[in-house]
């Protein structure tokens, strides 16, 4: 009787430990989570997942940190999609006949320094970092190009829509640019006077920005000519440079009907035109061109495709910009 | 609207796809994955084949299940049922693209299993033999990519013929198991995009009882397993398996796999208490290339079973349990082998480690025997 009182007290007391044991494994074994991703897949799997449920921001962090190419651009996506824009929404817009292309980008042109740099970071991936660029990426730099270069210029312009007549109208329609040369008299000579579209423009276009400036030129029979010519040579991984870039290998191939709608987006090639601009003083000096060999020392008359650009090119280009 | 411009975007705006890194795994049952899906030394029931030929020594009695019925599904799967009650599945352009707005970044999984089982016990000692014919159905669903919404679908059909015995060797104390199978694939995936709806294009149509267009292949793999049954009066068991796994020209290989188990049984009264440990795919065959999680392939759970009525068979059973880095619960309601209605809530690992992407399923299962 007592060795089996023994033998049930020590079956309980082995079944309580039994049990205990395996719970506690079990209750480890609830703990047991991966860190994180440890393999490529892994991380790959990650930043797909963290995109598609719009976790813009942890997206931006693994997909960049993954690397490849393919994560790499949906970092670049995700930078896009937290400014609100993506590829397919704009191709959308676009598809409507109703709406005037140029006024579809025009919508999209980033509204805060935060949008501004989301797209920056987004053309910097794609561009810089990718090692095989597709044809679609070349396309979103071209239009991450296009909307930030179309940004400094809605700034320069006062570019603004007016939906009653479906038409852009800008500084010039009212005769208020602030860059708009100026012919007065000092009281003793007459003066073109010509400030120049400043240097905050061609850096932010170009990466690069100088100036000549001219003082009291003497243009004969009682005629001087002031002020300032702005200036820039683009520089590699600049906004033009990449938006040449994207445009030459984009319209390479690509669609008829996106490379129709995007022609006013090709803004390095209609800009470095080597248009120059001129100012009419009437008789006897006339026409004064602002860029003009004649003055050596100074910014001379331009020359397309020269990776140049400068005040005349542009104000040449602003008289038919092609929105 | 200038369509030709959307078009334009057909070819070129690809997606990432990855069907590869759940661990798509034959017909994990109800109880199984109640426990955290565990099996390979615990099973008892009709899916033991399919977790380990020399568990069919767990089996004590006989019966044949006709039918076997077991649907599997993730919570938005309801979203399929309420597509297909509008008279069809995804229609409409306006049907595909709600669809895609509003599951994005979903996965909806549905898996159905039917079929016929049979096992019998020859001498109480671990000596059966038993067999399975079933049909596995999966429709899954991936709605992906803000930035071009797009449904990557994935389709498979199994018809699985198993057949197995146990053995005890010696005292009895070893068991041997084999156990072989033949498999009929079907299956296919696809990637239908925005741009396709815009376009006008019709869904891939989707059939309950086949996969249309699909490859299709057939394959035979065998089974190899062991019991070691502890002379202890908790049923303590370690197991062992080998499977072959499944060489495919046309269709999606099964991986082979081997895997350990361990399980221990309590008896009190009218009370029972079984628990449970696996390590699966020892030889980290499942997976993506460089998939080495342990998280990922421990399996751990229990089960209390009350009111007897057979040596193996109890009136109502609560299950839980751990897989893949998450817990799963299950219940179970059993008139011998003449009816048997259980459940099973799980997660399943869809990312690429325990504890990156889950997707919780629930599998139903009911069958009729004698």
């Amino acid at each position: 009787m007592e060795r089996s009182n023994q033998s049930t007290k020590n079956h309980s007391k082995t079944t309580k430990w039994s049990i205990s044991l395996f719970v506690l494994i079990l209750f480890l074994l609830l703990s047991c989570k991966d860190d994180g991703a440890s393999h490529l897949a892994a991380g790959i799997q990650s930043c797909y997942d963290l995109f598609n449920d719009g976790n813009w921001d942890e997206a931006i962090e693994i997909c960049t940190d993954a690397g490849t190419d393919e994560t790499l651009h949906i970092a670049a996506q995700a930078y896009m999609a937290r400014s609100g824009v993506s590829l397919f929404t704009i191709m959308l817009d676009l598809s409507d006949s109703t709406m005037d292309p140029s006024k579809t980008m025009f919508d999209k042109i980033p509204n805060t320094a935060a949008k501004r740099s989301d797209y920056n970071k987004a053309l910097s991936i794609i561009m810089d970092d990718i090692e095989f660029i597709t044809e679609d990426m070349y396309l979103e730099s071209l239009i991450l190009s296009g909307l930030l270069v179309f940004d400094q210029l809605k700034d320069l312009l006062t570019l603004e829509w007016d939906s009653t007549n479906d038409l852009f109208t800008t500084c010039a329609d009212s005769s208020s640019c602030s860059y708009a040369p100026d012919a007065t008299n000092d009281g003793t000579d007459d003066i073109l006077l010509f400030t120049g579209l400043g240097s905050t423009f061609y850096t932010n276009i170009c990466g690069d920005s100088s100036s000549d400036a001219y003082n009291n030129v003497d243009l004969g029979e009682g005629f001087n000519r002031d002020g300032t010519v702005f200036k820039c040579t683009i520089q590699s991984d600049s906004l033009l440079d990449y938006n040449k870039i994207a445009v030459n290998e984009y319209y390479a191939g690509g669609s008829t009907e996106i490379k129709d709608a995007m022609l006013p987006f090709k803004f390095y090639e209609n800009m470095d035109q080597g248009g120059n601009v001129s100012e009419d003083v009437g008789a006897p000096i006339n026409t004064v061109y602002f860029c003009d060999d004649a003055i050596p020392l100074y910014t001379p008359e331009p020359t397309s495709d020269d990776l140049k650009l400068s005040d005349c090119e542009i104000l040449s280009y602003l008289t038919n910009p092609g929105f | 609207m200038n369509k030709k411009i959307l078009l334009s975007l057909y070819f070129i705006l690809l997606f990432h796809t990855a069907f590869a890194i759940e661990y798509r795994r034959q017909f994990q049952d109800y109880r199984s994955l109640g426990m955290g899906n565990t099996g390979i030394a615990s099973a008892n029931n009709s899916a033991t084949l399919f977790y380990n030929p020399a568990a069919l020594a767990n089996i004590t009695d006989g019966w044949v299940d006709i039918p076997a019925i077991q649907a599997t599904y993730s919570p938005e799967a309801s979203a399929i049922y309420a597509e297909i009650q509008k008279g069809g599945f995804l229609e409409t352009t306006e049907d595909q693209l709600a669809f895609m707005e509003e599951y994005m970044g979903k996965k909806i999984y549905v898996q159905v299993d039917a079929g016929i089982n049979a096992f019998i016990n020859l001498d109480k000692k671990g000596t059966t033999i038993g067999g399975n014919y079933m049909v596995e159905r999966i429709l899954d669903f991936d709605i992906q990519n803000p930035a071009l919404p797009e449904i990557a679908g994935f389709e498979r059909y199994d018809q699985m013929k198993l057949v197995g015995f146990s053995y005890p060797i010696g005292l009895g104390q070893f068991v041997l198991g084999l156990g072989a199978q033949t498999l009929i694939r079907k299956e296919r995936s696809y990637v239908f995009t925005t741009t396709q709806a815009l376009a006008g294009e019709a869904f891939p149509s989707i059939a309950l009882t086949d996969v249309a267009d699909g490859s299709s292949d057939t394959g035979t793999g065998y089974d190899v397993g062991f019991l070691f049954r502890f002379a202890s009066p908790y049923r303590v068991v370690l197991a062992g398996v080998w499977r072959s796994g499944i060489s495919m020209d046309e269709a999606t290989d099964i991986p082979p796999e081997a895997a350990l188990g361990f399980t221990m049984a309590h008896e009190f009264g009218p009370f029972k208490w079984v628990m449970a440990i696996d390590v699966r795919d020892l030889t980290q065959e499942q997976g993506s290339e460089g998939d080495k999680s342990w998280a990922r392939r421990i399996h751990g759970g229990m089960e209390f079973a009350m009111f007897p009525t057979s040596d193996l068979n109890y009136l109502l059973t609560v299950r839980g349990g751990y897989n893949q880095g998450y817990k799963s619960l299950g219940a179970e309601f059993r008139l011998g082998n003449s009816l048997v209605i259980g459940v099973a809530q799980f997660s399943e690992e869809v990312g690429e480690f325990a504890g990156d992407k889950e997707n919780k399923r629930t599998a139903a299962y009911v069958s009729l025997g004698f």
